[in-house]
């Protein structure tokens, strides 16, 4: 009974130190609201000229024609610089193209094939064209219009040497070859599993959702430092207050004001993004899954705050370690810069940051309309790196609590 | 013991101070501190040094002593928030190490800088803090009450904390420990930097309090403070107890032997040797205008000092003998001035 009365004063007080902590509250709610509008409109237009260059694509080539290397050769030639290309050894199969691309290691694919042999009066080979789907579209737009600008500048140098060879022997043999060596781009309109194409919104709504999740550990940390120096948990001390009364306090009340803010910036990108022309954000069709991926982040992210808290001193020290900490998470997590661009050794990188096993839960459910199954290893992984932080932050809280 | 305390905070009390601290025999012993030794980790001597305090059910016992002479972190360890190399405390026959929760329940600690929410208001700090101690329902809103009452904030109960003036923050810092009705109350310097009318109103607090029953300590740099307020007084000195005692009892033992004698300040060149050539001076303090002899027998040796002077046609302007005040004894016992410390 005690430990009931004990629990609700220790949620109380937290509540409602936190609704009168205006700055608080206005970085953990209406920080990421502003750049979940800002950063999803600007890069709506805007991310093409930023990529970093080249762009990763590779080329698979199963129609086995002198097509595909002049195709290499064109891209590589492209005065833009904009893509790197590489061609696949022949025994490369799709699985492996989709694995690349769905991992990010490459931004864009292009698979080479026969067309059907009843469609002769169609060009003879077939490029289709693959982007991961968690890939800005100014990205996508940037990969399909160099891939077009090649196989242009290819029909061109055909269509002159073809004419060339017309021209001396006059013979209307010659008008069949025009067509024979035409290759046609299809941009495939689904990823290679059938999900649609992402928008700047689908990367960008819980990229910040889960920066501003993690960077409570900030002002988390700053509450347990003020308690200290206000001399307030002095004074806790000398009650019979359990830690894990104290700890649950802050748990609670910032558990609640991430999942709002959560909530707000997925409504924002429901619903107010597409009014002010941006891509409307699509959350899937697995809202149970959401669910768990966003409990599982929340409680990583609240877990981390803690360590925070219990580790640094100063004000000055939680937010200034708060922040690079949190920031390094999210450049190598994939949340300032998606992990596609990034060159293959910074990818491997990507795997050890907690808010990149929350982004690809989220962008699973909401690009690839993947439910429970799919984001479990993410959720898993979300759970243990918040049970390990839980666990030390906890140990120390103790410590401190007790007689020294 | 644990199931009496909780029975008798169970009981609504609001009007009376308390209940609990009436059952008590004057002669129980609140506190037992035994030889007790404190020092911080790394820290290089220990900042309590063998320290025996034993305090008595319903006394205001004056701690006195300069700035890091230990006062703090004896509390601390009488409030379980610091653990004693070694030694043994008891309140009220219990030990911590036994009944951690019962122990905390005896004791409510008023921290020596202010331990409040400072955006929450007065009640809600009450509240946290009455909860934290185990109160709720009708019984916490009647203890509330009684301590808005008792600290004479209900004007300004329902204003957040950081309006308050420094007086009003430390007014609701010591009725916060007065919530559960802890049979003990420890005060680590309640009063540094507040204005006259507050330290008042502290004192009358403390005074009716203590009419009630409580066992209180009071730690202090004003040594006034600690003459008007306490029965006992208690000195500490780099870490080590050096008296103990009521009020009378110290100043007898510590400043009876003394004679203070004021001059014109032109003369004290000239009987200053006088004085510390007479038979039973063994010890001078020269301080213009006053000079203070240490004598064996301050009232026999009183008839010598006058015709000594006498003869030298000096005249002091004043002249006192035996205790003089709280501040001479302790600068007697610790050569150090309480308030000139840093
Ligand atoms: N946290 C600490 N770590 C190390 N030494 C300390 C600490 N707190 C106090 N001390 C030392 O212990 C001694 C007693 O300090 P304290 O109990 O605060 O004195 P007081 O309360 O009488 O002013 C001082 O010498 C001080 O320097
Ligand atoms: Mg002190």
């Amino acid at each position: 009974m005690r430990r009931l009365h004990q629990l609700r004063a220790a949620l109380g007080k937290e509540a409602l130190a936190l609704i009168r902590d205006t700055e608080a509250l206005l970085i953990l709610i209406v920080m990421p609201a502003v750049f979940v509008l800002i950063m999803s409109l600007a890069l709506q237009d805007t991310f093409a000229h930023q990529i970093p260059k080249p762009m990763r694509l590779v080329i698979l080539d199963e129609a086995h024609t002198t097509f595909a290397p002049r195709l290499t050769a064109a891209l590589h030639k492209d005065p833009s610089l904009a893509v790197s290309v590489q061609a696949l050894d022949n025994r490369a199969s799709r699985a492996h193209v989709r694995k690349l691309v769905h991992t990010g290691r490459v931004a864009v694919a292009l698979v080479l094939s026969q067309s059907q042999p009843h469609h002769t009066h169609t060009p003879s080979i077939v490029v289709t064209l693959y982007t991961n789907p968690a890939l800005p579209a100014q990205m996508r737009a940037l990969g399909i219009s160099l891939v077009r600008q090649a196989m242009a500048q290819l029909d061109a140098t055909r269509l002159a040497s073809t004419l060339q060879q017309l021209m001396p022997s006059g013979t209307p043999s010659g008008l069949l070859t025009l067509t024979q060596g035409a290759a046609r781009l299809e941009v495939a309109k689904q990823g290679l599993n059938g999900a649609p194409t992402p928008t700047s919104a689908q990367q960008n709504v819980p990229a910040w959702a889960l920066l501003a999740m993690f960077f409570l550990a900030i002002p988390l940390s700053v509450s347990l430092i003020k308690e200290r120096q206000q001399g307030v948990l002095l004074r806790l001390r000398s009650l019979p207050v359990p830690s894990w009364v104290l700890l649950t306090g802050k748990i609670l009340p910032y558990f609640v004001v991430n999942t709002i803010q959560l909530a707000v910036v997925l409504l924002e990108g429901m619903y107010l993004l597409p009014l002010l022309g941006g891509d409307a954000l699509t959350i899937g069709h697995a809202p149970l899954a959401l669910g768990v991926i966003a409990t599982a982040a929340n409680l990583a992210a609240i877990s981390y705050g803690l360590l925070v808290a219990t580790v640094v001193r100063t004000q000055e020290q939680a937010t200034s370690f708060g922040a690079v900490s949190v920031l390094i998470m999210a450049a190598i997590g994939g949340i300032l810069v998606p992990t596609m661009v990034m060159p293959p050794v910074m990818q491997r990188f990507a795997a050890i940051s907690p808010m990149s096993w929350g982004l690809d839960g989220f962008q699973a459910i909401f690009v690839r309309n993947e439910g429970l199954t799919t984001i479990l290893p993410d959720t898993w992984h979300l759970i243990g790196f918040g049970t390990v932080c839980l666990i030390v932050a906890a140990a120390r809280f103790r410590h401190e609590l007790r007689p020294q | 013991m644990r199931l009496f305390f909780r029975d008798m905070l169970t009981r609504p009390t609001p009007t009376t101070v308390s209940a609990f601290a009436n059952t008590h025999t004057a002669s129980e012993l609140a506190i037992d501190i035994h030889e007790v030794v404190g020092r911080y980790p790394r820290a290089d001597r220990a900042s309590i040094d063998h320290v025996s305090l034993q305090v008595r059910a319903g006394t205001i016992l004056g701690l006195l002593g300069p700035n890091g002479a230990g006062k703090t972190t004896l509390l601390s360890m009488l409030c379980a928030l610091m653990r004693p190399r070694s030694g043994t405390i008891q309140v009220h026959g219990l030990q911590f190490k036994d009944h951690p929760d019962a122990y905390k329940d005896l004791i409510g600690l008023v921290p020596q800088s202010l331990a409040l929410y400072s955006r929450l208001t007065a009640r809600e700090n009450l509240a946290v803090f009455g909860r934290m101690s185990g109160l709720a329902g009708r019984q916490l809103h009647a203890r509330m009450d009684f301590a808005i009452a008792f600290a004479g904030l209900e004007e300004v109960a329902d204003q957040r904390v950081e309006r308050y003036s420094g007086g009003l923050q430390r007014r609701l810092n010591l009725v916060t420990a007065l919530l559960p009705d802890p049979p003990i109350l420890v005060l680590d310097e309640p009063t540094v930097g507040i204005d006259p009318q507050s330290r008042h109103a502290i004192h009358e607090n403390l005074r009716q309090l203590s009419r009630t029953g409580k066992t209180i300590i009071y730690t202090s740099h004003y040594l006034d403070e600690v003459e008007q307020l306490c029965d006992e007084i208690a000195i500490l000195d780099r870490g080590r107890l050096i008296a103990q005692g009521s009020l009378g009892v110290l100043l007898a033992q510590f400043t009876g032997n003394q004679i203070e004698l004021r001059f014109e300040p032109q003369s004290i060149s000239t009987a200053a040797p006088i004085l510390r050539a007479l038979a039973g001076v063994y010890d001078m303090t020269v301080a213009t205008p006053l000079i203070t002899l240490m004598t064996d027998n301050p009232y026999q040796r009183l008839p010598q000092v006058l015709s000594a002077l006498e003869v030298a046609h000096l005249r002091p302007l004043t002249l006192m003998v035996g205790a003089r005040d709280l501040e001479q004894t302790f600068l007697n016992l610790t050569g150090t001035r309480l308030r000139d410390t840093p």
